[in-house]
């Protein structure tokens, strides 16, 4: 047999119907006990009022049946005989009810005396009659003798039939008080226990309830955090249990989609370190705690270290040259404005002596759809025979750049002189090409010196001081020295620089010649009534210079190699930019910097250049 | 009697030329040597006043040569002609008396500016050099004559005239040098930085003395004056 409940709904109302059971018990038995009380109530009525009433009515016929014997004595006749004849149809009528109403025990038997003694009486009364007919004389003692006891026997009956009842009464009202007391307690305990009934049927009832939800949503937490194996031990059969089954069924299906998940990842993971692996150049991968988490045999070869002994160490264990470190802050680093310096290369150098080899480095931030930052990956390229042809290449442009003065000295000597002495007897043609020839050697001249600092700069010969300088002082120094050739022009050269600039780290000297170039350069492309302004602002530990000019612009496709050696814009004046660009980048680039240049034709161009700020964390090892 | 005559030494014909006849507006008797050996020759010319002096040459090379010549002609003042900026061995130089220094290419101008300056400092006296450009010639000259206490004493009268320039104190570092005396000289070095920034001579004294510890030569202002070409 099974009573229980199949559906939540069905659970819901055998609770709630157990409960209305029980208060429908309590009112029935109220009812009950209601019942009884009015019916005690209507017994003493029935019971013994009746009889109690016959009693007096008879006392009652009786009297006047005794007073009609005493007016039969005085002579009214007539009279007494009526008033006789209504006192025994009373008693008589009166006498059957109460045979009719036989309720307490001995009624019976005192109603069988109290005829016998009425009988008695009412034989007495026609004796008195008849001796009445006869003498008179003997009148009073024939009733004393005779009537009286009768009467007094019967009127005691009636009073004792009386009595009889009322004490049954008396007794049916003291059960009839007891059967309300009992009712009343009785009632109060069975309420009690039903309200105990129906709470704990309310406990149980909400417990069965919510115990499956709250397994539920414990469970829904474990998956939550990742733990796919979760089990219910929800085993009743309504909505909750059918809910449970598919929960712990989702929760199957979502391990094992997570199960395949996983193995596709690590089938990737796999297919990507095969390619790392396989990938001639170094690769480092750090997360953003800057711990390794990969490095592949080209890697470990070009940093001389086992690969696998590294995994999880910080890079600076793994690489102590900071500037791999400092490389792999700034790609990580939130995107600044001057973003290009992360894609620029630099050179790492590892070992010593002969077995000593440069890697150019390529840093790139990995950051994962929307989670953002998740590491970075380093790109060591073996650069040591480049560099050193790059070395031999700058050697011999050294060399020659050097063996090119002489002669260039020849030239200008030769020159000014013949310009000195000869340009009198020239004419106007002939003075022309003279100084045609002198501007063009004192190019030359530029050209060589440029080209030398240029290789000097490629070859690490010329070293470069980095300590902290005042951009607005050397860049009003330059914009004084300009000023003239702006001044010829008619072109304004203005300096916004606010002078209150923090310091930036570089050399001065190296400086100023950038400055000059690139203000020179400005002013060159910039026609007459044009402006070239110099200004800089500080930016992300980094100060930014800038010097722009609203000439013709550099178109999009030359801006990319105008910082090549010898490219210029193509619509420009002649004799232009030549390695000056070029020497400013490196320059910039070897005080720790970058440059770039933007533009668009027709609205001219700016170039900016940045510096590391003296008070930044970069501007370590300041020469002392 | 007068020493007039200017003294060119270089191995290039057309040098030699060219030098020659960029002096000639100086209106001075010009001697030219291709060699240093016919250069030690012509030094004992009692009227050479000035050489002028490349350092590359065949066979003696021009510091040989300079040594040789500060022995045997200690009057005769000599410019180094160098190929390049920053002078090698410099404080060799400046030791044997050789304060001054051009860098090829120059022009007739700049030579002949240097060659009257270096004539007038040869005459100069303390009573017309008391501004902070004359001392610093005062200086050069007392260099030139081997008085590097003297030379010392006229730089630090320089730099109490105008301590906001460079060249002074990047003198006071080269002399300091010569004298062996590192830390002053590193000091004077710093001390010209900080108060003119771009001026590169000192700057590269400064790296060099840090970097090399004292070996190299000294960077010298191009007494040609092409600063801040």
């Amino acid at each position: 047999m099974n009573l229980r409940p199949k559906s939540l709904r069905g659970k819901i109302l055998a609770g709630y119907g157990a409960s209305l059971l029980l208060v429908a018990l309590v009112c029935l038995w109220a009812v009950v006990n209601l019942e009884r009380l009015s019916s005690a109530a209507e017994r003493i009525l029935k019971e013994n009022y009746a009889s109690i009433l016959a009693a007096d009515s008879m006392l009652a016929a009786l009297e006047r049946q005794d007073s009609a014997v005493l007016l039969l004595a005085l002579g009214f006749g007539d009279q007494a005989r009526r008033q006789l004849g209504e006192g025994e149809s009373q008693v008589w009528q009166w006498l059957g009810r109460a045979k009719a109403n036989i309720t307490v025990p001995g009624e019976s038997d005192l109603l069988a005396r109290l005829e016998t003694s009425y009988r008695a009486y009412l034989e007495a009364v026609t004796h008195l009659e008849q001796a009445l007919a006869g003498s008179r004389a003997d009148l009073g003692e024939l009733y004393h003798r005779a009537l009286l006891p009768a009467f007094l026997a019967t009127r005691d009956h009636c009073q004792a039939l009386r009595d009889l009842n009322q004490e049954a009464m008396f007794a049916s009202s003291g059960q009839a008080q007891a059967v309300g007391r009992w009712a009343v307690w009785s009632t109060l305990a069975i309420g009690s226990g039903a309200v105990a009934l129906g709470l704990v049927f309310s406990l149980l009832l909400s417990r069965r309830l919510t115990r499956p939800l709250e397994e539920m949503a414990a469970a829904a937490g474990r998956i939550a955090a990742g733990d796919y194996a979760v089990s219910l031990s929800v085993d009743s059969s309504d909505e909750l249990g059918r809910l449970a089954g598919d929960f712990v069924g989702m929760a199957a299906k979502l391990r094992a989609f997570h199960a395949l998940n996983l193995e596709r990842l690590v089938a990737e993971k796999r297919r990507n370190e095969a390619i790392i692996r396989s990938v001639h150049d170094g690769l480092l991968v750090v997360d953003k705690d800057y711990r390794v988490v990969g490095l592949n045999p080209a890697g470990a070869a070009a940093l001389g270290v086992a690969g696998v002994e590294v995994l999880g160490r910080h890079v600076l264990e793994v690489v102590p040259d900071r500037g791999l470190f400092d490389r792999l802050r700034a790609a990580m680093a939130p995107a600044e404005p001057n973003s290009a310096r992360e894609g620029e290369p630099r050179l790492l150098t590892v070992g010593q002596g002969p077995a000593r080899r440069h890697f150019q480095v390529s840093v790139t931030a990995a950051r994962g759809e929307g989670e953002g930052l998740v590491g970075a990956v380093a790109l060591f390229q073996d650069v040591t025979r480049l560099r050193e042809l790059d070395r031999l290449k700058s050697e011999f442009v050294l060399t020659a750049s050097h063996e090119l003065r002489t002669p260039l000295a020849a030239m200008i000597l030769g020159l000014g002189s013949l310009a000195e002495t000869a340009a009198a007897k020239l004419d106007p043609d002939q003075r022309a090409l003279l100084a045609a020839a002198r501007e063009e050697a004192q190019r030359l001249r530029a050209l060589v010196d440029d080209l030398l600092d240029l290789s000097r700069l490629e070859s690490g010969r010329l070293s470069l001081a980095r300590i902290p300088v005042s951009l607005p002082a050397l860049a009003r120094q330059a914009v004084e020295v300009l000023a003239p050739q702006a001044r010829d022009k008619g072109a304004e050269l203005a300096l916004e620089m606010p002078p209150d600039l923090p310091a930036a780290l570089g050399d001065p000297h190296k400086l100023t010649w950038v400055l000059t170039n690139l203000i020179g350069n400005a002013l060159r492309y910039t026609p007459a009534g044009g402006h070239v302004r110099v200004g800089g602002e500080a930016a992300g530990g980094f100060l930014h210079v800038w010097v722009a000019d609203d000439g013709a612009g550099i178109p999009p496709e030359q801006q990319a190699r105008i910082f090549e050696k010898f490219s210029q814009a193509g619509n420009g004046p002649s004799g232009g930019a030549g390695l000056g660009l070029t020497l400013c980048r490196e320059l910039i680039r070897a005080m720790g910097g970058s440059i770039w240049v933007e533009s668009s034709p027709g609205k001219g161009a700016t170039f900016t250049f940045t510096l590391p700020l003296a008070s930044s964390p970069e501007g370590d090892g300041v020469p002392a | 009697m007068s020493q007039d005559t200017i003294l060119v030494v270089d191995d290039e014909k057309n040098i030699r030329l060219a030098l020659g006849q960029a002096l000639k507006p100086l209106g001075r008797p010009v001697l030219v040597a291709l060699s240093g050996e016919e250069a030690l020759e012509m030094l004992a010319d009692p009227s050479v006043g000035v050489m002028i002096l490349d350092y590359r040459l065949p066979g003696i090379d021009g510091m040989a040569v300079l040594e040789r010549a500060s022995r045997e002609r200690p009057d005769v003042a000599v410019i180094m002609i160098t190929a390049y900026g920053s002078v090698e061995r410099a404080v060799e130089a400046m030791k044997l008396g050789a304060v001054d220094f051009i860098a090829k290419p120059f022009s007739p101008e700049e030579i002949r500016e240097l060659v009257n300056r270096v004539s007038h400092r040869e005459a100069l006296t303390e009573a017309d050099a008391r501004d902070y450009r004359g001392r610093l010639e005062l200086a050069k000259q007392a260099i030139r004559r081997r008085n590097f206490a003297a030379a010392l004493d006229h730089a630090r009268k320089a730099v109490g005239l105008d301590p906001y320039r460079a060249e002074g104190f990047n003198l006071m570092g080269a002399l300091h040098e010569i004298l062996h005396d590192r830390e002053e000289a590193l000091r004077n070095y710093r001390l010209a930085v900080e108060v003119d920034p771009a001026y590169a001579p000192a700057q590269t004294n400064l790296e060099r003395l840090v970097s090399h510890r004292g070996q190299g030569g000294i960077a010298w202002d191009d007494d040609a004056g092409n600063k801040g070409r």
